[in-house]
């Protein structure tokens, strides 16, 4: 027997330890938070009961009073500390469901009665350790180990809810071995004259409160010598220390492999942890790749399109390379553009493009769509997810039998003033985001920029004919029409030289009546030549110029020489060679007029750094009797030629002395190799 | 004492804490009613009435241990005109009924306030005449240290005490359900136990000084009674030293947290669930002072006779 006391208390001795070297590992478990009350519990427990063995077994009466002292002080200590354990499992390890909130309320009125009753057992005649052990037992060790167990319970539960099968079956064989605890510490007491333990052990026994006097009755009560410790050993054959024994290390036991295989299960968890994270930062990664490269296919659209813009291409090319670049930009299966037609305030369908093609439309086809009509008259950009009134989707995809399922629009505003719209649409796929919004509303831009680009080019083509009117009505007046009213007098003259019969005199004036309108001829024919050469520069610039050289040398009789130096392209701007068309008209236009030339040579030549044209240089010089500027003023001819020059970023210069004829030197920029291939890339 | 006995404290313990916290509860909702409305107090007393209805049922059921025959328990009322015990069952039973049918009101039938407020008060009358008829049972002169009006005083003392603080349970729990249920007139149910509190805390702690001078009387007047009384007395101060003196450690420790707590409440302005422990733990400490109390009543009684 005492070796059964030994091991009692060697067992929640070792529940202590145990409990106490798991206090070492360094996490943040709930559980282990609660461990130093169960290690503290278990080294106090152990002390009780090594004590109750010495008390039992071989303690002198001096030494019997102090262990008795020390039991009945560590009883009730090691009980609280166990009621502290389990409460913190309890309540700690997850949380309550909110209706244990009310508990306590409830629990007032029978606790009250309990602690009463307990309180008046201490004043019977019993001996005083005995209501201590029992009330350390119901108080204390019973409600500490039921709610230990029940929380064990719970994380059965909670474990196998989450799939941890191992776990959820310690926590279980835990809670179980706790219960078991519950119910050979806590409700197994020593024999006792009062409630409750009379009534579970014997016969109904009425004792007087304050005289201890024993009357008994002959009435039956039920639970007679039930949970007694006479009781446990007739019924086991041991006593109730070897229970308690086996109770001490079945928790000792699954507490501390139920920790173990809570670090394994947390282990697992950090590595799920971490194997989440790392696919986060990857998709992170190609998130932030795709958008840089949704920014960048942006930006070189937007940059295409800018580019367009300058070049003055054609508005309804522009427009169409908008329509059809931001349908594939923003994955949709389709997008329209739609102007305000000036004449009827109506929507009319301008371009589109759809998984096929991308197309013009030449006749008015009206937009009714009122998701349209409602962004444009509201100018509010709108995404649309689903189609909310039904019906709302009807007319939105143009030349596409599949309807819409998500949508968003775009007003176009011009100085304030709504002109359109610009849409997109999907037939499957999710709804488009704000930023989609966003990249559209900026295509959006483009477009008005590319009307109003388109209408500014208009304008300057009207500017540019009115004074090409201008300009031949001058050339007209000073020429054609001077001579013709010369030879209006002219035939006065000889009408009077014919009447006073002046055969000599009549002869003279028709001689100079014939030079000027030879000279009127010429005017005529090379303003012809002019007009033909300018309007013909799709042919090539350096064989329209060897062209219009070698019809100036037929009408003018001037000998002409052209000098091409270039192998290549002459990497001129569009405008600049118009400009250098221009320039050499004039200077041959003076030549011919005013230099008494026998011969004029052109020369065409490159000025190249680093493989790169630098500048193109046209060289026209004559054999003529040259000229002085006068006062340092030009002539209007050469003070065109220069503003000509410098509109396209070029000079020129005009080097002449009496008798030395006459040399013109014009300079104009080249584009560079990278210009010129966006350039061309445009156009292609 | 043994089972039988303790049926005594139980039943006459739990009649006075019905009691007390019907009247606490009903003057609650007087005050509630004239500030937030009826809506809102019918809410709120519906939990506190159930739980008195309860507590009645609980008391009774625990006083047929105390009779050699449960079976035959109501012919005890057959007596009204010369037995307290008689009147003591009648009124219990009436106060039974009227919280029976104020309850089914209350949780079953809106509206009808006027009829609840009455029941309520009639309720009231009853349960005080049901504990005056439970004290004048004691009033016997075999009984020396129980023979006084003292004993009567002594109850309704009880009463009044027990259902200042249990009042505030209520009202805490009613809370916390509201809270769960996440009731959107939680803020005002905060307002009123915040009001109520302080005068509940008042009457709690005026009731325990009346209890503690009635107690210093009840002494003086054994020590100067006959021998049974002085017997009494002994035993009181005697055997039973440490639980009377238990008895009003517990009292004003829980009144004083009760006070505390109230005050707090009331001047930091706002509640939070933290009031229920303090709560809980003063109710508690009320409780087991009056049981302790009451066994003291019984242990100390020497009867004088056969």
């Amino acid at each position: 027997m005492i070796a059964i006391y030994l091991l009692y208390g060697l067992a929640f001795f070792s529940l202590g330890l145990a409990a106490s070297l798991q206090l070492r590992h360094d996490d943040d478990l709930r559980l282990r938070k609660q461990l130093p009350w169960l290690a503290a519990f278990g080294f106090a427990y152990a002390a009780s009961a090594w004590l109750d063995m010495f008390q039992t077994y071989g303690a002198n009466p001096a030494s019997g009073q102090i262990i008795n002292i020390a039991r009945m002080i560590l009883q009730p200590m090691s009980g609280l500390l166990l009621l502290v354990f389990g409460w913190g499992v309890l309540t700690k390890l997850s949380p309550l469901p909110k209706w244990t909130y009310l508990l306590p309320g409830l629990l007032i009125v029978p606790t009250a009665f309990v602690i009463t009753y307990a309180a008046t057992t201490f004043v019977t005649p019993s001996p005083i350790e005995i209501p201590i052990d029992i009330w350390s037992r119901y108080l204390l060790y019973l409600p500490g180990s039921f709610m230990a167990g029940i929380g064990f319970l719970r994380q059965w539960r909670q474990q196998k809810g989450l799939g941890y099968s191992d776990v959820a079956g310690l926590m279980l064989a835990t809670g179980l071995a706790f219960l078991f605890e519950a119910f050979v510490v806590g409700l197994v007491v020593p024999a006792a004259p009062y409630g409750p333990a009379s009534y579970y052990n014997y016969n109904r026994t009425v004792y007087n409160a304050f005289t201890g006097e024993q009357i008994e009755t002959e009435e039956p009560f039920g639970l007679t010598n039930w949970l007694d410790y006479d009781r446990v050993l007739e019924a086991t054959g041991l006593p109730i220390q070897f229970w308690r024994m086996l109770s001490a290390l079945a928790v000792t036991a699954f507490v501390v492999k139920g920790l173990a295989v809570f670090d394994t299960v947390r282990d697992r968890q950090m590595r799920a942890l971490q194997q989440e994270r790392d696919r986060a930062q990857r998709l992170a990664f190609e998130a932030q790749l795709a958008a840089r490269q949704t920014a960048e296919n942006w930006t070189e659209a937007l940059i295409n399109i800018s580019r367009h813009i300058a070049e003055l291409n054609d508005v309804d090319d522009i427009l169409l390379h908008i329509v059809d670049n931001g349908r594939k930009l923003l994955h949709s299966n389709f997008m329209g553009l739609a102007v305000l037609n000036g004449d009827a305030p109506d929507l009319e369908l301008k371009c589109y493009a759809n998984d096929d093609h991308a197309r013009m439309i030449d006749g008015a086809l009206k937009v009714e769509n009122p998701l349209i009509l409602e962004t444009l008259f509201r100018s509010k950009s709108c995404c649309f997810p689903q189609e909310d009134p039904p019906g709302s989707f009807a007319d939105l995809c143009f030349f596409v039998d599949k309807p819409a399922q998500t949508a968003a629009a775009v007003h176009l505003d011009l100085d304030n003033r709504p002109i359109g719209a610009l849409w997109i649409a999907r037939h499957e796929g999710g709804p488009y985001s704000e930023t989609d919004l966003i990249w559209l509303e900026c295509l959006a831009d483009q477009v008005v920029i590319a009307i109003q680009h388109g209408l500014m080019t208009s304008q300057l083509q009207s500017y540019s004919i009115i004074e090409e009117r201008g300009r031949i009505a001058r050339e007209m007046h000073d020429g054609l029409a001077q001579v013709l009213g010369y030879l209006n007098l002219q035939v006065q003259t000889l009408d009077t030289l014919l009447k006073r019969g002046k055969q000599e005199a009549l002869r003279d004036e028709l001689d100079q009546m014939r030079r000027a309108i030879q000279v009127a001829h010429a005017d005529v024919r090379e303003n012809i030549l002019s007009l033909r050469t300018t309007l013909a520069s799709e042919k090539g610039l350096i064989s329209a110029i060897d062209e219009y050289l070698n019809e100036f040398g037929i009408q003018t009789h001037i000998e002409t020489q052209f000098h091409n130096e270039v192998a290549g392209p002459l990497n001129l701007a569009s405008l600049a060679e118009v400009q250098l068309v221009c320039i050499l008209q004039e200077a041959l236009t003076n030549v011919r007029k005013h230099a008494q030339a026998r011969c004029v040579r052109v020369r065409i030549a490159q000025k190249l750094s680093l493989n790169q044209c630098e500048y193109l240089l046209m060289d026209v010089t004559d054999d003529g009797i040259g000229f002085v500027e006068k006062n340092g003023k030009r002539s209007f001819g050469l003070q065109t030629m220069h503003e000509r020059a410098l509109a396209v970023g070029g000079e020129l210069v005009v080097q002449s002395m009496p008798g030395s004829g006459t040399s013109l030197i014009c300079r104009l920029p080249c584009l560079s190799e990278e210009k010129l291939r966006k350039q061309n890339l445009v156009f292609q | 004492m043994n089972v039988r006995e303790w049926a005594l404290p139980v039943y006459t313990i739990l009649m006075q804490l019905a009691v007390g916290t019907l009247l606490s509860l009903w003057l609650t909702r007087a005050f509630a009613t004239r500030r937030y409305g009826r809506s809102l107090t019918e809410h709120v007393t519906r939990i506190p009435v159930l739980a008195v209805l309860i507590t009645v049922i609980v008391a009774i059921i625990g006083s047929h241990f105390h009779l050699s025959r449960p079976i035959l328990s109501m012919l005890a009322a057959l007596n009204l005109r010369s037995s307290w015990l008689s009147r003591e069952i009648f009124f219990t039973i009436s106060f039974l009924l009227v919280i029976i049918s104020l309850t089914c009101l209350q949780w079953l039938v809106p509206g009808l306030d006027r009829l609840k407020t009455v029941l309520g008060w009639l309720g009231i009358v009853l349960g005080g005449l049901s504990i005056y008829s439970m004290s004048k049972i004691y009033l016997l002169p075999t009984h020396s240290s129980w023979n006084s009006p003292l004993t009567v005083v002594s109850f309704l003392l009880t009463a009044l005490l027990l259902g200042a603080t249990a009042v505030a349970v209520l009202l805490v729990m009613e809370l916390k359900i509201s809270e769960v249920a996440d009731d959107a007139e939680t803020a005002v149910r905060r307002q009123i136990i915040q009001h109520t509190f302080v005068w509940l805390a008042g009457v709690a702690w005026v009731t325990a000084v009346a209890h503690l001078l009635l107690n210093l009387v009840i002494i003086v007047r054994l020590n100067q009674g006959d021998i049974s009384a002085q017997t009494s007395l002994m035993l009181m101060l005697g055997l039973y030293q440490p639980l009377f003196g238990m008895r009003y450690i517990a009292l004003f420790t829980g009144v004083g947290w009760f006070g505390l707590a109230a005050f707090v409440l009331y001047r930091q302005r706002k509640v939070n669930y933290e009031i229920s422990n303090p709560i809980y733990l003063a109710c508690l400490l009320v409780l087991i002072a009056e049981i302790m109390g009451r066994f003291l009543f019984y242990a100390t009684h020497v009867r004088v006779g056969i």
